[in-house]
Formats: structure tokens, sequence, C-alpha cells
């Protein structure tokens, strides 16, 4: 609220501001318009007053001139030439006698006055009283100053203005009398006067429409006005005396007139006439009322100005900032995570951004404390133990951590010795974490594998480290369980097939001789004779065949039992696999005297399944059905029946045969395994027993389902029912038991086919029993055979026939000796590539390499050694550093290279699977390291061409690798590899670990133990 | 006369395959193991091997397979006869060559036939 009213302050300061600035503003424009207004105003007054002024003072000057002019006419004229010289009164009677000339001229006074200063005539007319008078005293004698105005001295003379009389003011025009031709001495003078009279005054004043006055100077009692205008006149006057006019001056007497005056001076410079003009100051009036509309005018935009300034300062400014002061005064102190609005593109915008980003700034602040907070809760309930060293002392603990090392708290180990083990693996100063396991006694005394990442914790200056540690004992232990059970599994699944392998085999073989033998002596007995034996051979015939029905049932049991029994999609024409099926059987049927039938079959068309166990199954139903029949007839009904399960048609094939029937409670019995509806029908009907149960599981491992339904006596219905089309969860479905992974990854890990498909023979010639004895007895392997031979000849016969992989030479053999036998084997094309390894007492046997020997083996045999050179020559003698690393990147490469030579290797390098490829056959190597992202062939499909090469089966790789692998992929490499380690979690101390563990621990031809 | 090798550790099945091939008018020489066969199978030159897989030394597969390394035995045709008559162990005698299979119980009339009809083929040969 404090900060609102300073703001309304603000408001209020910026009003008043405004208004005293305009107050200002309009005072001062004021005064200087006044200023300005008044003095134009005033000149303009004084002017106008100045020239009605002289509008007067021009109409008194006209009247002069006009009375010069009048009197001019006159003097000029010969009759007043005559009348001034000789008087005659006629002159007087014909111009002056009845005044008009005065009356009509306006004129007051005429004298004639000649030469002598005499006046001849002298007349005065009084305009005001409209009646003669005396002529003025002055105007009769013409003495003293008056004297000046004869001008009869001077021809061309003439004289007029203004006479002060003593009587009244008057104007004078006074002319010398002159004959027309103006030849002659001027006879007199003529002189007019025109009286300033009331009269004269109200005459001009009705000409110049001005109301003046006029006031002698020279009055004993001046008025205080004409006093004061008169000094002001000769004060004017005074700084230029020289100046032909008298000045005019105006004088305002109030503000409603003004005063003009001047001086009209004395003809006889004897002061002079003070003409007073009071005129209505029009003018000044005028400049008022400009000057109040003015100032009204003034002051009204002056508020109109003031109120616009205040409106707009409020609107763009003020209200915006009160509003961003009331938006920021509601922010929440703990959620500042609000924004202002933000309106126009001005400073205050850019303000309310600035406050925005900073409310911003301050939330992700605090939402980094808050996240802060709670990593700290995190680390702090962290099942993990995570645990911050400096290199001695623990400096933080969080509760697992402390439980984990001590069973103790956290505030009870801070501070405390970290154990020695934990603190001797130290970070890496890249920031990488270390990762390693590592075997930890506790307080306790109790073991725990603790798996542990070391990651440096900067902490201020200090170098602190940080230890995150899982227990994870239980976790190796569950691991090892695991592994074993897998072991175990998959050991057990290859006993499963070995032994049905086996058993196939085992029981075949003596049948084949039984059935075989009763076979071809019934042939040879073809004699009616021998009736009894035939029959008994008919019996041993019969027995076999069961046998073998019983072997092939038990077998396809165990298949599908062991989840081995493949199943191969197919297309099946329903109505050839009928008549397949109908023509198998119907030799049995007839035997029985039975009929067979089929319906239904051309409708339905094809299937999607396998074949060769759709067959099996109805082969088994009808040839069941034939069997408990008599004289019957055995249907084959096949009906398709659409949308019967999800997507999915269903086809149904029913065997209805017209037999024995079976008893309800048999139904159940009837589809185990060896169950007949009485052990007795064994005898008497023959079959197996297990020919229900086979088809059942047939049926389910084609998707489909056997029932029966049977009376006694009446016949028995057998019903399977298939999908139209087996789909691959039908297929996943059905196959039971679930395979292990191992046999996934490698459907053919059938311990069976290794080992007879690569075979490798040793031919051992020696005359030495004991060696022949030997070398077989202890390093004969399923994959690799010994032939021995006694002498050159046999050898040499044997290796012949079966070109062998490898021989063993003993150098002292009779007759034929060692290196003629090698010298044989080298000139024969056949023989002369496969490497013979040399037996010899002799310690300088060493020219049997020039000879063609691989190798020197010393008498008497050391077995290993032998095993080593054996195994040498068969897979290509890897160098005992020979390492090939296949990496795409580099720099890793690069890396990898440096680590591994540093400790021994030789290092071939390949940036990918195809170089490696060609390296690889080469020569292998006793290692490969290989990266599963390559370019081109990638490293499971190197890995696996790897498998495929000779002596690539036994290579050691090492795969390294930064990619995720999927659980198959993991199953796969498992399966495939050595040793797998992942990029970016292992020590460079692992790869060399693991490298050197690798090649240790394969031994090529390991001796048997004896 | 045709000359059918016979390979066959069993002596009686031996004894009996000897005697139903004789029966039927072919000339046949035995050997007991896959060394014996490798041994005398270029004396013999035989018109076709009934090879059974499951030998002592080197097994009817591993035999099998020498003898089509070999450019003088490559050609000679060869039947498997055998008890391994898994769905596999088939596969495998007919991957590493052998032209027939025949499985043990013996069904000589189809075992016959298929003697004949690889005697008869272009690839005897």
């Amino acid at each position: 609220m404090l900060s609102s009213n300073q703001f309304f302050s603000l408001r209020a300061r910026i009003l008043l501001l405004i208004v005293v600035l305009l107050l200002l503003l309009v005072v001062v424009l004021l005064l200087f318009s006044n200023v300005i207004i008044a003095q134009s105003f005033e000149q303009v007054e004084q002017q106008a007053v100045t020239v009605r002024v002289e509008q007067v003072v021009n109409a008194l000057d006209n009247s002069r001139s006009g009375l010069l002019g009048l009197a001019l006419d006159y003097a000029a004229w010969d009759d007043s030439y005559a009348f001034v010289q000789d008087g005659n009164p006629e002159y007087i009677e014909l111009n002056f006698r009845d005044l008009s000339f005065l009356i009509d001229n306006n004129v007051s006074y005429v004298g004639f006055v000649n030469r002598a200063g005499e006046v001849v005539y002298a007349v005065a007319y009084d305009h005001v009283t409209e009646s003669e008078i005396a002529p003025p005293a002055a105007l009769t004698s013409f003495t003293g100053e008056y004297a000046q105005l004869l001008q009869h001295e001077h021809a061309d003379g003439a004289l007029s203005g203004l006479l002060l009389l003593d009587e009244l003011p008057m104007l004078i025009a006074a002319h010398p009398i002159l004959p027309s031709i103006e030849q002659g001495e001027p006879a007199g003078t003529l002189i007019m006067g025109r009286a300033l009279d009331e009269t004269e005054v109200a005459r001009l004043a009705e000409i110049t429409r001005l109301p003046f006055t006029l006031a002698r100077l020279d009055a004993p009692v001046l008025e205080p006005l004409s006093t004061q205008l008169s000094t002001a006149i000769a004060a004017a006057q005074t700084p230029n005396p020289d100046s032909l006019n008298p000045p005019i001056i105006t004088d305002a007497l109030n503000t409603q007139t003004i005063v003009g005056a001047t001086i009209l001076p004395d003809l006889l410079e004897r002061g002079g006439l003070l003409l007073t003009l009071e005129l209505p100051r029009e003018v000044f009036l005028l400049a008022q009322n400009t000057t109040r509309d003015y100032t009204l005018v003034l002051l009204g935009a002056g508020l109109l100005f003031g109120v616009l300034v205040w409106v707009t300062l409020e609107r763009v400014v003020l209200t915006r900032l009160l509003r961003l002061d009331r938006q920021v005064q509601q922010i929440d102190a703990e959620h500042p995570d609000v924004q202002l609005d933000v309106s126009g593109h001005d400073e205050i915008s850019q303000l309310a951004m600035a406050i925005n980003q900073m409310l911003s700034r301050l939330t992700l602040a605090q939402l980094q404390i808050i996240n802060a907070q709670r990593y700290r809760q995190l680390i702090e309930l962290s099942p993990d133990a995570i645990v911050v060293h400096d290199g001695q002392q623990i400096r933080y603990i969080n509760t697992a951590g402390a439980r984990l090392l001590a069973d103790s708290v956290p505030p009870a180990l801070i501070g405390q010795q970290l154990d020695p083990l934990l603190r001797a693996v130290s970070a890496k100063a890249d920031g990488t974490p270390v990762m390693t396991d590592q075997v930890f006694t506790r307080a306790d005394g109790a073991q725990i594998e603790l798996e542990l990442v070391v990651l440096p914790f900067p902490d201020h200056e200090l170098d602190a480290t940080q230890v995150i540690m899982r227990n994870i004992t239980e976790r190796k232990q569950v691991e090892k369980e695991l592994r074993l059970a897998k072991v175990a599994a998959d050991a057990a699944n290859r006993a499963k097939s070995q032994f049905i392998s086996t058993m196939s085999h085992e029981l075949r073989t003596p049948l084949t001789a039984i059935l075989g033998y009763a076979d071809l002596l019934k042939s040879t007995l073809s004699d009616a004779d021998n009736a009894e034996a035939l029959q008994t051979l008919s019996h041993i015939r019969n027995a076999g065949t069961h046998l073998l029905a019983i072997i092939n049932d038990v077998l396809d049991l165990s298949k599908i039992e062991a989840g081995q029994m493949q199943v191969h999609v197919d297309q099946v024409h329903v109505d050839v696999l009928s008549s397949n099926v109908t023509d198998a059987v119907r030799p049995l049927a007839e035997r029985n005297g039975n009929q067979i039938a089929v319906r239904g079959v051309d409708a339905v068309g094809v299937l999607q399944t396998d074949e060769v166990r759709l067959r099996q199954i109805l082969l088994n139903l009808l040839s069941n059905a034939c069997k408990f029949t008599h004289n019957g007839t055995i249907t084959l009904e096949v009906t398709a029946i659409p949308d019967a399960g999800p997507d999915n048609d269903l086809v149904r094939f029913a065997v209805h045969d017209t037999g024995i029937g079976i008893r309800p409670e048999d139904l159940a019995r009837l589809f185990q395994d060896f169950v007949q509806v009485d052990s007795s029908t064994t005898r008497k009907y023959g079959g197996t027993g297990l020919g229900l149960a086979l088809s059942r599981r047939l049926a389910q491992l084609i998707g489909g389902e056997i029932t029966l339904t049977s009376e006694v006596g009446v016949g028995s219905i057998f019903t399977l029912t298939v999908p139209r089309t087996l789909t691959a969860e039908q297929l996943n479905l059905t196959a039971l038991p679930t395979p292990s992974p191992a046999m996934l990854a490698n459907p053919l890990s059938s311990p069976l086919k290794p080992k007879y498909v690569e075979s490798q023979i040793v031919l051992v010639i020696d005359d030495d029993p004991a060696i022949l004895d030997l070398l077989p007895r202890l390093l004969a392997q399923p994959n690799l055979h010994f032939e021995t031979a006694s002498d050159g000849r046999e050898g040499l016969e044997l290796a012949a026939a079966l070109l062998p992989d490898l021989i063993i030479l003993d150098v002292l053999l009779p007759e034929l000796d060692g290196w003629s036998v090698l010298h044989e084997l080298k000139q024969n094309s056949e023989t002369h590539d496969i490497p013979v390894l040399m037996l010899t007492f002799s310690p300088d046997a060493q020219q049997g390499l020039v000879l063609g020997a691989a190798g020197i083996l010393n008498k008497p045999v050391d077995i290993e050694r032998v095993a080593h050179a054996i195994a040498a020559a068969l897979h290509g003698a890897p160098a005992a550093h020979d390492l090939l690393l296949v990496e795409d990147d580099p720099d890793l490469r690069g890396y990898f290279r440096r680590t591994l030579e540093r400790d021994g290797w030789q290092v071939r390098e390949a940036e990918s699977g195809t170089v490696a490829l060609a390296l690889l056959v080469q020569q292998l190597p006793a290692l490969a390291v290989i990266d599963l992202m390559l370019p081109g062939i990638d490293g499971i499909t190197l890995i696996g061409a790897i498998r495929r090469m000779p002596g690539g089966n036994t290579l050691p790789i090492l795969v390294v690798t930064a990619k995720d692998l999927s659980v198959e992929e993991q199953v796969q490499l498992n399966a495939s590899v050595e040793q797998v380690l992942r990029k970016g979690s292992f020590h460079s101390d692992e790869l060399l670990r693991n490298a050197q563990a690798l090649v240790r621990w394969r031994t090529p031809v390991a001796p048997k133990e004896q | 006369m045709s000359r059918v090798l016979v390979v066959e550790d069993d002596p009686e099945i031996r004894e009996l395959v000897t005697t139903y091939l004789m029966q039927a008018d072919f000339e046949v020489m035995t050997a007991i193991d896959g060394i014996e066969a490798l041994r005398v199978v270029r004396s013999v030159q035989p018109d076709v091997i009934l090879m059974d897989m499951g030998l002592p030394k080197l097994n009817g597969w591993q035999t099998t397979q020498r003898l089509r390394s070999r450019h003088d035995t490559a050609n000679i045709p060869i039947i498997a006869l055998t008890a391994y008559v898994l769905e596999n162990e088939r596969k495998w005698a007919i991957d590493i060559g052998c032209n027939a299979f025949e499985a043990k119980p013996i069904n000589f009339e189809s075992l016959l036939n298929k003697i004949r009809t690889l005697i008869a083929s272009p690839l005897a040969r």
C-alpha cells in the first residue's frame, strides 16, 4: 500500500506540475501579449489621434489658404488698386456695401491699407451675432508689431496665418494690392481676416467631424488640462525646435477618452492657440476586448492542453504503471511462476517483460532449489549406498551407505576414515565413471560383493570422490544359480535330444536285422511244406512291425514333449489328402470287411497347415476305426466351419465308424498314453495304445483338437477340428514345452551336427607300438581321429587312401625310413600339401624342415608339446600374441591398439568386417576383439562367418560394444562368443585382463586326463 | 554287373544287405568303418555306396564329406542307409552329399529302386 501511495503521489505530483506549468505558460503569454498588444494599440491610437488632429490643423490651414486666395483675388484687381489710391466710395458701394461679401465668404474682416499705412477702408462682421462690428483695434492702426502685416513694400509678398487679436483669434491673409498687369508699385495692402469664433469652430468641426476646441495660451486663466497639454507640447518641441510645425501630442485622459493637442502658432510669434481634440478611445477598447478574448482562448487552450497531457500520461504511463505495480504486488513470493500481462511496445512493456524474465529466472531458481532438495532427498533415500570422501575421511554418506558399510547411521560415520579398499578406487579426471566390482568385508566380518561406480565430486576447492555402491552379493548368487540352471537346462535338453536320437537308432538297428532276416527267410521258404514255419515267421514279422510302430509313436511323443517336433506349414489340398489316407487304410479296412466312404471333401478346398502331421492324425483315426469295426462302414466327413474362431475358419474331420463303441466311463482314459479300453484289446486288435494320445498331441501341435462321441455297440465318432490357417501365434501356443533360450538362439544346438561334420584325421607312422597306442588314446577327440601305420609302406598307402589332415612321421622306420616317406609324400600331388610332423631322437633334425616337414618333435614324446604342435598344424598356428582388432572408430581403435600393445599384443587392425575377414584368412589370430557396430558386415554377421571358418570355431572372441543389446542378441552372443564388454563401462585393465584370460583359457588340443 | 560298396559296422545287417543285394544281382563289397571305406573305395570303384551313418572311427557323414571332397570319389552316388532317421539327421545326410536316404529297418524294395535309379542316372560317372 505504501508504494501504491507513492504512485498516487506521483500522479498528484504530475498533475500539480502540469497545472503549474500551464498557469505559468498562460501568465507569461498573457503578459507578453498584453505588453505587445497594448503597445501596438497605443501606437495605433496615437497615430489615429494625431491624424485627426492633423485633419483639424489641415482644415484650419485650408480655411487660411482659402482666405489668402480670396485676398489675392481682390488684391490683384485693378478696381482695388485704384480704390486704395483714390478711395472711390463707389468701389466700396459696389463690393462691400451690404456686407454680403463678408457673409458669403465667411470673412470677418476686410481692410485696405495704402502705402502710407493709412487704412483706406476697414469693415468687420461678427458671424456669431450676425451683425457688423467695429474692426478690431489692432487692424485699424497697424501699429507696432501689426505693421509686419503690411505687405505693400513687397510686390510679390503675401502673408497669412493665425493672428491672436486681443478680441479673438483670427486667420489673417495680407496681400499687396497690385494692378492686374502687375506693373508698378503695390498700391497698398489688402488684409482679410476670418475670426475663429464659435461659428467658425463649429463649421470646421462640422467639416472635419472632429469636435475640437481652441484655447488661447495667453488667456489669463488657463484650464489645468490646457496647461498640462501645452507644457507637454513645449516639452515635445524642445528636442526639435527647428521643426516648422509644432508637435502633436496625445494624452489618454481616462479609459474612455483620449485627447490630442497641438499648438497653432501666432503669425506674429506671440504664443498661439491650443488645439485640443477629445476622442473616444475606440482602439483602446478594441485592444481591451482583444486582450480579453485572447486571454480566454489562451486559458481555454491551456486547460484543454493540460487535460490532454494528463489523460495521455494517465493512459500511456500511469495506469499501466499502476497495473504493473498491482500485478507485482499480487505475486506470491513462494510461487513466482506467473507472468505479467504485457501490452504495447515501449519501455513499460519492456519493463514488464524484464519483470517476466526475472520471474522466470526466479521460478527456475526456485525449481532448482526444489530439485536440489529433491535430489538430495533421492540421494538420501536411494537404496544404493552413496559416499563422498576426500581420499581419507567420509564427507557425506547416505542412509543406505551407513547401513551397508557399518549398520550405522550417517552422522556416526561422517568424518570417519573410509575403508582403504573403497578409498583405493580413484575417479577419473575426465569425469567418466569408473565401474568395478569389489569384495568388501564389513565391520561385522560379513563378506559382501559390491558394485562400485566411482566419480569425481568437485566440491569447492576440495577434490572429493563420489562412490556409489550396490550390494550385489545376492544378485551374483542369483546370477550364478541362473547360469547353473541354464547350463543344466541346456544339458538336459541336449541329453533329451541325444536320448531320442540314440534310442531311435539303437532300437531300429536290431529291428532291421529281425525284420530283414524274417523277410529273407520267408522268401526262401516259399514252399507249402513250410506253412507252419511261414506262420511263425509272420508272427515274428508282425511283432517286429508292431515294435517299430511303437518306437515311431514313442519317438514322436518324445519329440513333442521335448519341443523338438517341427511343424512345417504348407498348402494342403483336402481332396488329395483324403484320397491318400483312405487309399492307405483301404487294405486294413478290407481285411475286416469294412467299407470306406468319404463325404464333403470337395467343398473344403485348401488348408494352411502341416500336411505330415494332419495325415498322421487322420491315418491314425482311420486305422483305429478300421481295426475296431468289422463288416461295417467307416466314413470320413470333412466340414468347413466358417467364422468359428477369431479371424479364422475351422475345418472338421469326423471319422464315423460302426464298430464296438466305447463305454462312457472309458472315454476319459482313452487319450492317455499306452491305454486301450481293455488291455486285452491290444492282443485282440493290435495297436500300440499310443495312437490316440499321439494324435491328440499332434492335433494340439497344429492348433486343433480331437473329440470323441461314442455309443457302445453302435459306433464312435472321432472328430478332429483344426484351423484352416495355422498362424505363428498358434504355433507358439502349441510348441510345448517352451524351448530353452539356448535352443532358440541356436536351433541346431543339438550335439550331433558339429562332430559329424567336422572331422580331422591324423595319421601316425611309427614302428613303436607304444607311440601308436599312446597318441590316439591321449589325443583322440570326437572330431579328431587317429589312424596308425607301423611302417613306411603302410603309411604311404594310408596317406594316399585317407588323405589325412596331418601326418606324424617317425624318422627311424624299418625298411623305408621317415625321410624317404616324407620325400614320397611330397612327390605325390595328392599328399603334397599334407603337413608332416617329424618324430626323432636326433637333436639336429632341423634339416627335415628343408625337406618339407611342417615341424620337428623330439623323442621321447612330450604329449603337451605334441598336442600344441598338432593344434598349430591343424588350426593354422596362431602366433601367441597375434590379436585382430575390428573397430570402425579410428580414435577408439587407436586407443585399444595402444592399450593392447603396451600389454605385449601384436595388434592387427581392421576397420570393417570385410577387412577383418581378409586378415583372418591370411592368418588366424590368437584372439579377436570385435566391435558389434560395423559398417557393411556387422559384428554379429562377422562372428557367424568366423565360426564357420576352418579353425574359426575355436578362436576366442571378445566383443566390445556400445550397442544396447536385446535379450535375444545377448543370448545369441553369449552362445557364440567368449566375452562381451560394454564400451564406456569398462576399464582398459578389464580389457587386458579378459584378453589374457581368454588366450590362457584356450588349450588348442587338450590332452585327455589319464 | 553293378558294384555296390556297403559300409556297415553291424555284421548282421551287413550280411543281410549283402544277401539281398546279391539276390538282386549286384556285386557287393563291404567296409566296416569310415576309414576302411576310404581305404578301399578307390580300389573297389563302386557304382553305388550304401553308407551307414553311425560308423566307428569316421562316421558316415564325415566319410561322405571326405569322399565328396576328393576328385576321384566325388561323383560316386551315395545312399545313406541308417537308423538315424530324425529330421535333422536326414537333412544332414543330404546336406553333406548323400544322393538318397533310406531308413532302417530297411524296405528293400525301396532301397533297390533307389540303387537302380542312381546307377541309371547320369550322375553316376
